[in-house]
């Protein structure tokens, strides 16, 4: 128990240093977000289950890279069934591998990639969840606006703490897979190739991060419970998923390559990482045909539609959360 | 000397709901406090002064920076304390003080160095790393001003500050912000406490129904009434009353052992003595009477309410 003695034995001691500039006040709400977010074991456990994919891409790599040095033997069938059953692709048609190796690593990256999207739905809904809702709940505004913090830094910081977690569940991984890729099959001379994959797979997971961030804040902003925020995210994720799957299978193809087949978000992200890595124009180039990859793939969806899809929601989103903030930090000092 | 405060005609406006009625109003550099009943406009007039609510009309300015172009700059140099918890879970005394510093806009080093150093001074030394949560309401309240002293503001604006805390606790939080206005920390304690405002304050605004009633130094204030006595005899209070009313002057009421009356002007004290010889009346005392801040305060609530 403190002693609160009325009798100071010290005085107020002013201090002289200086302020930082106000506009970077914002690291310091990610730093503290990150930091907060990382105490629970829970948290901990999923980020270090998220380097799952990045084994099984490695892994892939290296057996690409095997495949190569024994195309043409005996050897090779038992490779190539195996690579068949994990991207889901029958690339036996394939003989000149190293010319088409750029072509299977990305195609590794979309099967990496949707796997990820698990990983990033929990962590996000773990840790977005309570990043506005909290403070909400715990009537921690004022703290914010009577600090030289505006309601954009303050998004941004929250922003910034979801994207460092998408980051790290998905980006980084991707990249070190990349890395490991390289150091175990590819050797030096691919590095062009890494090069060109590594910005592609990065825009791909600021895709993920645009879109996650501005969901799960915009949830975060309407309640201060954070449970009716992870049942929000659950179902603006799951129950369009679903319904994307129902309307696939009970309508043509031809019909679902538009607007009908852009409402699952999940399904435009890979769409639009799938069209980032131009995947299905470097299969095609392959020589293999069309069906052999198109079960893998999925039916094609025009990716602008999907990109307007995303776009539109993510617009929506940043709009919602920053009205939301706004009129809390107006009301910051009486709430 | 250059006023901390300064409104003019400010008013701001919740739909049809006036909150602040063309408020105009300098405060000179010290420990003011602001008094009002509860929906008087005093959270609303630090919500404006801090930026985070846009005036509807008029204009003010925090140390010389207005209000509606220097938010920011405002922020920087004005620390606040709110009425309620403000607490961010999981966070210990210190990581919440650090992070207040760092949201202000200080480097990692300072804001750590200073944390320590205010929660020494507001009485957390060993409370300083438990989570927050688990502190009583005299240490949240304490840890509240940590938070708000951290950058070393030049202005804090203190929001019932007292509120929750044991009579220990008080006296503390009050020897507090009287030793900040001598360290040359400008305050404005909003409260509802008198006391509180009468142990640590030079000057008081007192507000009502969005407007400021009345502001004065707390001495002005306290001064003798120049007309208002308090009249202690011994005799026959019956003639000594008919004799003063000849006189005009005004017997308010008896009290124990005496009179409270009006004299007709300033410096008619002789009137009473006066009659006091006329009637044979052993006057004991003959005191003005002083105004107390209670009854400055119910005074302009009744006037506002009967306006």
């Amino acid at each position: 128990m403190t002693t609160a003695s009325a009798d100071r034995a010290h005085q107020y001691q002013r201090w002289q240093g200086t302020l930082g500039k106000a506009h970077w006040t914002w690291p310091a709400i990610v730093v503290n977000g990150v930091t907060l977010s990382l105490k629970h074991a829970k948290t901990r456990t999923m980020l270090l289950t998220s380097g799952v994919p990045v084994l099984t891409a490695s892994g892939v790599f290296y057996v690409i890279s095997l495949l190569e040095s024994v195309v043409g033997t005996e050897q090779a069938k038992g490779l190539y069934d195996f690579l068949g059953a994990i991207l889901r692709i029958d690339i036996s048609g394939i003989t000149r591998l190293a010319e088409f190796r750029d072509v299977l690593w990305r195609s590794t990256f979309l099967m990496v990639t949707k796997f990820q999207m698990f990983w990033v739905l929990i962590v996000v809904a773990r840790v977005g969840a309570g990043l506005i809702a909290n403070d909400l709940k715990a009537r921690a505004l004022p703290i914010y606006f009577s600090k030289p913090v505006t309601p954009t830094t303050y998004l941004l910081g929250k922003w910034t703490v979801v994207a460092s977690f998408v980051a790290m569940v998905m980006l980084i991984p991707s990249l070190i897979a990349l890395g490991l890729g390289t150091v175990l099959a590819g050797g030096p001379e691919t590095w062009g190739q890494v090069l060109s994959l590594g910005v592609d797979v990065s825009l791909s997971g600021l895709i993920v991060c645009v879109v996650a961030g501005a969901a799960v804040l915009a949830l975060s902003s309407i309640t201060s419970d954070q449970r009716y925020v992870t049942v929000g995210w659950v179902a603006i994720c799951i129950l369009p998923i679903l319904a994307q799957r129902i309307i696939n299978e009970s309508l043509p193809p031809e019909v679902t390559t538009g607007w009908l087949g852009c409402i699952s978000l999940r399904d435009d992200i890979v769409v639009l990482t799938e069209r980032l890595l131009r995947i299905r124009q470097g299969l095609a180039a392959t020589g293999l045909p069309a069906e052999r990859f198109n079960q893998a793939l999925g039916h094609a969806v025009e990716p602008a539609k999907a990109a307007v899809v995303l776009g539109a929601f993510t617009a929506a989103a940043i709009f919602m959360s920053w009205r939301r903030v706004v009129r809390f930090s107006r009301t910051a000092a009486t709430v | 000397m250059t006023p901390i405060l300064e409104c003019e005609r400010l008013t701001k406006r919740y739909g049809k709901i006036v909150a602040l009625k063309g408020i105009s109003l300098a405060i000179q550099p010290g420990v003011v406090g602001l008094l009002g009943p509860n929906g008087a406009g005093k959270s609303t007039l630090i919500s404006v002064l801090l930026g985070q609510t846009p005036a509807s009309s008029g204009a003010a300015t925090v140390l010389g920076m207005d209000i509606r172009r220097g938010q920011r700059a405002i922020r920087r140099r004005v620390g606040f304390v709110p009425e309620n918890d403000c607490l961010i879970p999981g966070m210990s005394g210190t990581g919440y003080v650090y992070y207040a510093g760092r949201l202000a806009g200080m480097s990692h080093a300072d804001a750590m160095q200073r944390a320590h150093e205010v929660l020494d001074y507001v009485g957390m030394e060993e409370a300083r790393y438990r989570p927050a949560e688990q502190y009583s309401s005299g240490m949240r309240q304490r840890l509240k001003l940590a938070q708000a002293l951290v950058h070393d503001p030049d202005v804090l604006f203190l929001d019932e500050p007292t509120n929750g805390m044991d009579p220990q606790g008080r006296q503390m939080m009050l020897g507090l912000i009287g030793d900040l206005g001598r360290a040359g920390i400008s305050v404005l304690l909003s409260s509802h406490l008198l006391p509180d405002v009468e142990r640590v304050c030079e000057r008081v605004i007192i507000m009502g129904g969005g407007e400021v009633l009345t502001e004065g130094r707390l001495e002005e204030m306290n001064k003798p009434h120049p007309t208002l006595y308090r009249v202690d005899f011994t005799g026959d209070a019956a003639t000594f009353r008919r004799r003063l009313t000849d006189d005009s002057v005004h017997v308010l009421e008896q009290v124990d052992g005496g009179l409270q009356i009006a004299l007709p002007e300033e410096g008619s004290q002789r009137l009473v003595l006066q009659a006091a010889r006329d009637t044979a009346t052993l006057v004991l005392g003959l005191q003005p009477k002083r105004s107390s801040l209670e009854e400055t305060f119910m005074a302009a609530i009744q006037r506002q309410q009967q306006a």
